[in-house]
């Protein structure tokens, strides 16, 4: 230990003794403890209000998911498109019928010839396979002699379907089905979670039988929001048909014999063992090659390039 | 000083009510202003309250480091913020007696180097010259025992050095 230097402690105890509070300072001991209270129940307070305040984030938070729209899978109970909490709730309280339902989305009408349903693998004599009926032509656009086929199996209340037409279908259309690369054919994969998409799938075939099919599948997407709250397409479509057209397009849908090709597509996807929309199968060479979900337009072009190349 | 005795139960107020006067002095000698020498030793003892592992025996150490610290902290900020406004509240004073003024210019350099020193010895000088004895120095500052006669004189040292270089003797 240092010997203390008692001249330095002394000089420096001489300066250190100068400062001293002014001589009217009387600390208040009660004044400051009553203000120590105050903080402190300042402090709970604002303790409570982040309690509380978080709980009410999380609880947003939950909302929030709960109101996300679910994504498209005829496998899943969860409709696509519909709040997560919608279909919670129809999941928890919907009657036995429904839960009974089949997982496949496709319910035939009763009004029209049922389809031929595929039947799994049976020990015995193998059944020969369902002939799907050729796709009417207003479904299809391109060159009949394409290299590629394009299939897109959408659903017209499934918004990931509205997405993909209203983004990628037009450049497709435009770099590779107008060129002569590809040829688009148009499916419908109604899921059974959707309650007016296959009102809707008739609405657009029944158009595409008058000439209107491009221009009512447009409508339909771009307005999906809105008519699938209600069901009300007719006032939708309203904006883009003329009343002649459109009286003739309500005639078709009311009609039970209208054969609007809904349960073919249906039987087609079955087979190819797609159960979401959109979907998308590329037959090429001979080959279908199911995609689930429709690549953003760039990764298909890269695709598409890639088989033609191979030509 | 006065401590908590080990075994009883803690009481918030009879700690307050037995340090806080001396705290709020200890406080005032460094800040100058009265009534923000108050505002620091609340925040010394809300602190206090918030923290109870500095509750007990230590609990006067704790509280005379912390207050010592918090108004050194002050210090500095002043020191850095507002040096000019401080140097023109020593003119205004001016119509005061010559021996007050000095007086007030004395404590001024006198903060002024203990806000340049190395934080623990700036502590260390005000603690023992708050009366602190070198067992609860050491207690207090986390040293030990034997080394606290060495650190206070390179504190004193490093203070008289920091002084004369700035003021000179006087």
């Amino acid at each position: 230990m240092e010997k203390p230097d008692r001249n330095l402690a002394r000089w420096v105890e001489d300066r250190l003794a100068t400062l001293q509070p002014a001589a009217d300072f009387r600390p208040n001991a009660s004044q400051a403890l009553a203000r120590l209270q105050q903080r402190d129940r300042a402090y709970r307070v604002t303790r409570r209000r982040w309690f509380w305040g978080g709980g009410a984030a999380a609880a947003a938070v939950c909302l929030a998911v709960l109101a996300m729209p679910a994504p498209c899978n005829a496998a899943s109970s969860t409709p696509c498109g519909r709040p997560i909490a919608t279909s919670l709730w129809d999941s928890l309280f919907r009657k036995p019928a429904e839960s009974a339902a089949p997982t496949v989305a496709f319910v035939p009408p009763a009004a029209v010839p049922p389809a031929p349903v595929p039947v799994p693998a049976a020990p015995g004599p193998a059944a020969p396979p369902p002939q799907p009926q050729p796709p009417v032509p207003y479904k299809q656009s391109g060159s009949p002699h394409a290299p590629i086929t394009c299939e897109i199996y959408s659903d017209y209340e499934c918004p990931h379907c509205a997405q993909t037409f209203l983004d990628v279908i037009p450049l497709l259309v435009a770099q590779y089905v107008e060129t002569g690369k590809v040829k688009l054919v148009h499916r419908d994969f109604p899921l059974r979670q959707h309650l007016y998409a296959k009102l809707a799938a008739r609405y657009a075939n029944a158009a595409g039988r008058l000439g209107a099919y491009e221009v009512v599948v447009d409508q339909l997407y771009r307005t999906q929001s809105i008519w699938a709250q209600s069901g009300d397409i007719e006032s939708q479509l309203a904006a883009v048909l003329s009343p002649t057209v459109l009286q003739q397009v309500r005639n078709l849908v009311k009609d039970p014999q209208f054969d609007d090709t809904i349960d073919a597509d249906v039987v087609m996807a079955l087979q190819d063992h797609i159960d979401r929309t959109p979907s998308l199968v590329v037959i090429f060479g001979g080959k279908r090659q199911v995609i689930s979900g429709i690549p953003d337009f760039p990764l298909l072009k890269g695709y598409l390039d890639e088989l033609l190349n191979r030509q | 000083m006065e401590v908590v005795a080990t075994g009883e139960p803690f009481s918030f107020e009879t700690v307050f009510h037995a340090h806080y006067e001396r705290i709020a002095r200890a406080i005032g000698r460094i800040v100058r202003d009265p009534a923000r020498a108050e505002e620091l030793a609340v925040d010394v003892f809300w602190k206090f309250w918030r923290n109870p592992q500095a509750h007990g025996e230590k609990a006067a150490g704790w509280l005379y480091r912390t207050a010592i610290r918090t108004a050194l902290n002050d210090l500095r900020r002043q020191s850095r913020t507002d040096r000019h406004e401080r140097l023109s509240d020593l003119v205004s004073a001016s119509s005061s007696p010559e021996q007050e003024r000095a007086a007030a210019e004395k404590q001024e350099h006198v903060r002024h180097v203990l806000s340049l020193l190395d934080e623990r010895q700036a502590e260390l000088l005000l603690l023992r010259n708050s009366g602190l004895s070198y067992d609860e120095l050491a207690s207090a500052l986390n040293l030990n025992p034997a080394s606290i006669g060495t650190f206070i004189s390179r504190a004193q040292q490093a203070f008289r050095k920091e002084y004369i270089s700035r003021y000179g003797e006087t």
